[in-house]
């Protein structure tokens, strides 16, 4: 047994050498996942603000319209371009994704009639995404109300308050960095493991090793601890930065953020063993890797919000594999999450742990 | 090593056909054949790396089909392209393969006995084909084996890296290691093997030393045409560049 796990060590310490000492295989599994992370998180920083790029077309004379305009200029959640647009233009901005709306106060807009200004604005919004436009909506509603009450002095009758339950509030840019901390560990996994396997079959490695007494779980084990090696570098890279860079704020222990990655990492390092395994070469893995990498993008609310699908499809969806691990790290990171509360998501974790692995280990082949 | 019937089949084509030879420790035995004739399938089987459709192979006592594991503790293989891991340094190469056969590698001197020494920082894929084919055969001897498999050892190599690679495995020989070895140059089996196994699809059809095959062709009435040279033109390479190694 001890021999057997020196050789593993032995293993994964050649591995982790000859995987560092690559810059690709650096930049691939490093570099793409903290310049995701610094982009988006300068976009984003650590604000829980929203901006809404909006045009208002003001085509009305009357002075209501004017001051309704230069009002808007002071809501912190709307944007104006700076310059002055029409309708045509504004509606191809709109179009190439430089605006999330349009506000058009048409020309009676603001005509006084028995002392109160009165007219009905409209509000464009791109149809290839509605839910953009839906908040655009909302937020005009809310400034038209408030106008409303201002001009009318009447209170209204029922109001809405709204509070936040929770202790913690997970902001913009810990979703994102749950987001691109979960692909970085499922990258080393269906990119790193998944290729190495296959192009070391092609080269007659794995052949050369097995005319030693190497056996098939050792060459696994210490394939899969190396790559978990660079998989928690990465993670820690990822962290240190979000911390020293956008002041990201660790709610949840230290200890259990570690433990948490570490499951995580085992899981989608199976990913890579259950690929490489299937496939006949460097090739077949690739784009198995590729499919199983954007899917998982799809189906775990990297690119489509889980909160919008129907409701048997977010319950199929929180059981895909990259879907507990970057809702563990939000709660962990954003509400203080401790490894008991993340049962259902680290029981996920395990059980296609154990799926991944056993179809790999059994689907093996030294050449 | 006593291989007896040893058969490969893939479908319908049989690769090696009931091949049966016996190998004496301590001298370098040679499988000798054209491409596509069976060798390195032959050699394969005992190597472990190809199951044994028919026959068996005896290697120290251990049956290679039922005790593949005791086989490969105590052989030494060289296959014919010798990949090992890109970006890892030699002496780091050997030290895992010594840790894999649970032996304390004396890295450098194992470097040395191959010529070496001085690229013991180096990555395999910096070296020449010649070099790469000396450090092949010194990590097939981590293990101390006793017997070491050679795949057409000398293939692609310049004539001073070739002459050189039968010095030292005629050292390795002398040091009590059994030698086999495949190759399809004559020259080579009949200047380094002790006996021959000539293949030609799939079968053995003449297996002796190589100075009693030849002696038993001349036997037979063949007369070669001649004219009697002291030297070849492999003889004005080396004259003309040196006998030193081309690294």
């Amino acid at each position: 047994m001890a021999h057997s796990f020196r050789t593993m060590l032995a293993l994964a310490k050649t591995q982790l050498k000859r995987n560092l000492r690559d810059p690709i295989t650096s930049i691939v599994l490093f570099g793409i996942p903290v310049l995701l992370l610094l982009v988006f998180g300068a976009l984003l920083g650590n604000t829980n603000n929203i901006k809404l790029r909006v045009a208002v077309i003001n085509e009305s004379n009357h002075a209501f319209a004017q001051q309704f305009t230069e009002a808007l200029d002071n809501i912190s959640v709307i944007s104006q371009p700076d310059d002055a647009l029409s309708f045509e233009e504004a509606r191809d901005k709109m179009k190439n994704g430089e605006l999330d709306g349009i506000v058009e106060l048409p020309h009676e807009f603001g005509n006084e009639i028995a002392g109160e200004p009165r007219g009905a604005l409209k509000v464009y919004y791109d149809t290839a995404d509605t839910q953009t436009g839906d908040i655009v909506a909302s937020v005009m509603r809310s400034i038209v109300d408030e106008s409303n009450q201002q001009i009318t002095g009447a209170q209204q009758p029922i109001t809405i308050q709204r509070e936040s339950i929770g202790v913690n509030q997970v902001s913009a840019f810990d979703n994102v960095f749950a987001m691109f901390t979960g692909m970085a560990v499922l990258m080393v996994g269906v990119f790193g493991v998944a290729s190495s396997i296959p192009a070391d079959k092609k080269s007659g490695i794995l052949r050369r090793l097995h005319v030693t007494p190497l056996k098939s779980s050792q060459l696994l084990g210490g394939t899969m601890i190396a790559f978990g090696a660079i998989a928690l570098i990465a993670v820690a890279v990822m962290t240190l930065l979000a911390v020293l860079v956008f002041n990201l704020n660790m709610h949840g222990g230290w200890l259990t953020y570690g433990v948490f990655m570490i499951f995580a990492t085992i899981m989608m390092l199976g990913f890579g063993l259950a690929i490489a395994s299937l496939a006949k070469n460097s090739t077949q893995a690739d784009i198995i890797g590729q499919v199983v990498f954007l899917a998982s993008l799809a189906v775990s609310g990297v690119w489509f919000p889980r909160a919008l699908m129907p409701e048997l499809l977010q319950n199929i969806t929180f059981a895909m594999p990259l879907t507990p691990v970057i809702d563990g790290i939000r709660e962990i990171v954003g509400e203080g999450a401790t490894l008991t509360a993340l049962g259902p998501e680290l029981l996920v974790v395990a059980a296609w742990s154990v799926v991944l692995y056993g179809f790999g280990a059994k689907l093996f082949r030294w050449s | 090593m006593v291989v007896d019937q040893l058969t490969k089949r893939y479908g319908k084509k049989t690769t090696v056909d009931s091949v049966s030879f016996t190998v004496k420790q301590g001298e370098i035995f040679g499988i000798l054949g054209p491409n596509g004739a069976g060798k390195t399938t032959t050699l394969e089987m005992i190597e472990t790396l190809r199951p044994i459709d028919g026959g068996e192979a005896m290697l120290d006592g251990h049956d290679v089909a039922t005790q593949p594991d005791r086989v490969r503790q105590v052989i030494g293989v060289q296959t014919q392209s010798s990949p090992f891991y890109d970006k890892v340094k030699l002496r780091e190469l050997l030290e895992l393969l010594g840790t894999i056969y649970g032996k304390k590698v004396d890295s450098a001197k194992l470097l040395e006995s191959v010529q070496l020494t001085e690229k013991a920082d180096s990555y395999v894929e910096k070296l020449s084909g010649g070099q790469a084919q000396r450090f092949s055969i010194a990590a097939a001897l981590v293990n101390d084996p006793i017997v070491l498999f050679l795949d057409e050892p000398t293939t692609g190599l310049d004539p001073q890296a070739r002459r050189n690679l039968w010095d030292l495995i005629r050292e390795i020989r002398d040091r009590g290691i059994t030698v086999i070895l495949t190759t399809h140059y004559m020259e080579e089996a009949e200047l380094l093997c002790d006996r021959v196994a000539i293949m030609e699809a799939g079968q053995i059809i003449a297996l002796d030393s190589p100075t009693k095959l030849i002696s038993d062709l001349l036997a037979q009435g063949f007369k070669k045409e001649t004219t009697v040279q002291q030297a070849d033109l492999e003889d004005v390479f080396i004259n003309l560049t040196g006998k030193g190694l081309r690294d």
